[in-house]
């Protein structure tokens, strides 16, 4: 049974509408000036029902630049592109090098899209996690970030007590947790179940398709959202299929590349909440937005995308 | 860290070809013009070393120190920390090299010339004008601009190469003891240049690689040491 079916199977026709009800894609005006009289597609966060544009920015290597003045001229840029696009969700992590800085840099250039950020960071330490998340704040340049997660379980035990408590004194908006590339999935699953989480990370795209068997399932059922990372498993994935042309069938969901092709698959997930591609120039980051328009695809579309790439 | 087993090189890289390069850019042009310095005490223990004075070897020993010192302090710590928070572990790996340097020149009878010239002192040789030389063109057919070319004394991979051949060639014992730092290092530049893409990995990997080899040959034979005249 392929991951694809499993999911489909995982929940149920009513469970399904009880996961498009809380958290469906809806279309809104954009808030970006480029996007006068578009839409955007967006999710509801399914603990608020705050809505979130499904496609966000992620900040692993591209965004650590260090003092590079044209690297952190090139990200602002990126990050400029990004709010005009339409964009909310900007993720880092103190492990991530310099791109907190990058990112608070960014967004001191560009104060009048402050009040879109959606900011995203993550604790990871052994310990002093209030110390460390402190310091990525100050780093962001925001007053309180809207999410913290705990960095690939690190040090779970501590670190989460700790963000819920921030929560409740309403320092942080939502709590999560975060894995990647399929580590620790046993304990996300736990934790799912027993904890009051707002948020889970995971890695999600076309061809790691094993989180559709239980992770997301039990994102759905208790009412948890989820945001994507590595949908293209860091680059390699587009730069593979760039060798083989588009289908044509890619232009009913309003798709005119691969990196559009495999946000689609990605956030066309009833579970999903949004997906965080990476990169540091604006083309791309361009070409990512774009994902954000036109349908998505329905589940016996989202099959034969699996199996179009399968094939090639 | 969990399930370590499961990360790769690429998944503890935190950054980008061009940032790594972009790098080296802003670090010369912050030292200049340290450059000229650090350049003539790269070369200096190949000319120090054609005699067995003490003072040759001793100098020649300190000046292979500063180029460890200079590389911890300047790249390592004040700039390559900021875009990887490993790189301060890097930084007092590399004093600590500096430090066994010093030592290294101090008591009589570790270092001294080579009497005869066999595949061991040959291959030494090589692999200090490889990194002397020809790691900087490298680079440049890596796609680096002439800006961010690694130099031998100011930058880890070529210093920790130089330092491989002239101490296999010198070094009378304990040779593994002065090379283990160097001989790591080319082991984790070299799979950070794969793990990046550069075509410039197979430098400090080869080096790794043909120093191993070296130290594998059997004993040879140094010059005894003439008259203390430091």
């Amino acid at each position: 049974m392929s991951p694809s079916d499993a999911w489909s199977r995982a929940l149920s026709r009513r469970e399904m509408l009880a996961v498009l009800a809380a958290g469906g894609v809806t279309l809104f005006s954009a808030r970006g000036r480029a996007q006068t009289g578009a839409s955007s597609l967006t999710r509801r966060i399914p603990s608020t029902g705050e809505e979130l544009p499904v496609i966000g920015l992620g900040s692993w290597i591209t965004f650590n630049v260090g003092r590079d003045p044209r690297g952190r001229a090139r990200c602002t840029d990126v990050v400029r592109a990004f709010f005009e696009a339409g964009g909310r969700v900007i993720d880092s992590s103190p492990m991530y090098g310099s791109s907190q800085e990058v990112i608070g840099h960014a967004m001191a250039q560009l104060p009048a899209a402050m009040p879109s950020l959606f900011s995203a960071d993550k604790v990871w330490t052994g310990r002093a996690g209030a110390a460390q998340i402190e310091e990525s704040r100050r780093r962001w340049g925001v007053r309180r970030f809207d999410l913290l997660q705990v960095h690939n379980l690190v040090n779970w035990e501590d670190h989460l007590p700790l963000l819920l408590s921030m929560k409740a004194a309403q320092r942080v908006r939502y709590v999560g947790i975060t894995t990647s590339e399929g580590r620790r999935h046993g304990d996300i699953e736990r934790l799912l179940r027993t904890q009051p989480l707002d948020f889970v990370q995971i890695t999600y795209n076309i061809v790691d398709r094993e989180v559709e068997e239980r992770i997301l399932p039990i994102a759905a059922d208790r009412g948890i959202g989820v945001i994507v990372n590595r949908p293209f498993r860091g680059g390699p994935l587009v730069d593979r299929l760039a060798r083989h042309p588009l289908p044509a069938w890619a232009a009913d969901i309003a798709c005119a590349n691969w990196p559009q092709f495999l946000l689609k698959f990605i956030v066309s997930h009833p579970a999903v909440t949004c997906a965080i591609p990476a990169t540091s120039r604006v083309e791309h980051l361009r070409e990512n937005m774009g994902a954000l328009r036109g349908p998505l695809p329905d589940d016996a579309m989202r099959r034969r995308m699996i199996q179009y790439v399968e094939r090639l | 860290m969990d399930e370590w087993w499961t990360y790769r090189p690429s998944d503890l890289l935190l950054f980008s070809r061009e940032t790594y390069y972009g790098l080296f850019e802003l670090y010369h042009a912050s030292v200049w013009p340290a450059h000229l310095a650090l350049v003539l005490a790269s070369a200096a223990p190949l000319v120090l070393l054609r005699g067995d004075a003490r003072w040759r070897v001793r100098l020649a020993a300190a000046t292979l120190a500063l180029q460890w010192l200079w590389v911890a302090v300047a790249f390592h710590l004040a700039h390559f920390a900021t875009i990887n928070p490993f790189a301060t572990y890097f930084g007092w790996a590399f004093l600590a090299q500096a430090a066994l340097l010093l030592l290294m020149g101090m008591p009589p009878g570790v270092m001294s010339v080579p009497r005869a010239w066999g595949f061991r002192e040959r291959g030494a040789a090589a692999l200090v004008l490889f990194a002397l030389l020809a790691v900087p063109l490298l680079g440049l057919l890596a796609g680096r601009s002439w800006r961010q070319i690694e130099i031998p004394g100011m930058t880890p991979d070529p210093t920790a190469m130089a330092t491989l051949g002239i101490v296999i060639l010198t070094a009378t014992r304990a040779r593994i003891f002065w090379l283990a730092l160097p001989i790591a290092w080319c082991l984790v530049g070299g799979v950070m240049l794969w793990t990046l893409g550069s075509v410039e990995a197979v430098a400090p990997l080869g080096a790794a690689a043909l120093a191993a080899v070296l130290l594998l040959i059997g004993n040879r034979s140094h010059r005894r040491h003439g008259p203390d005249h430091g």
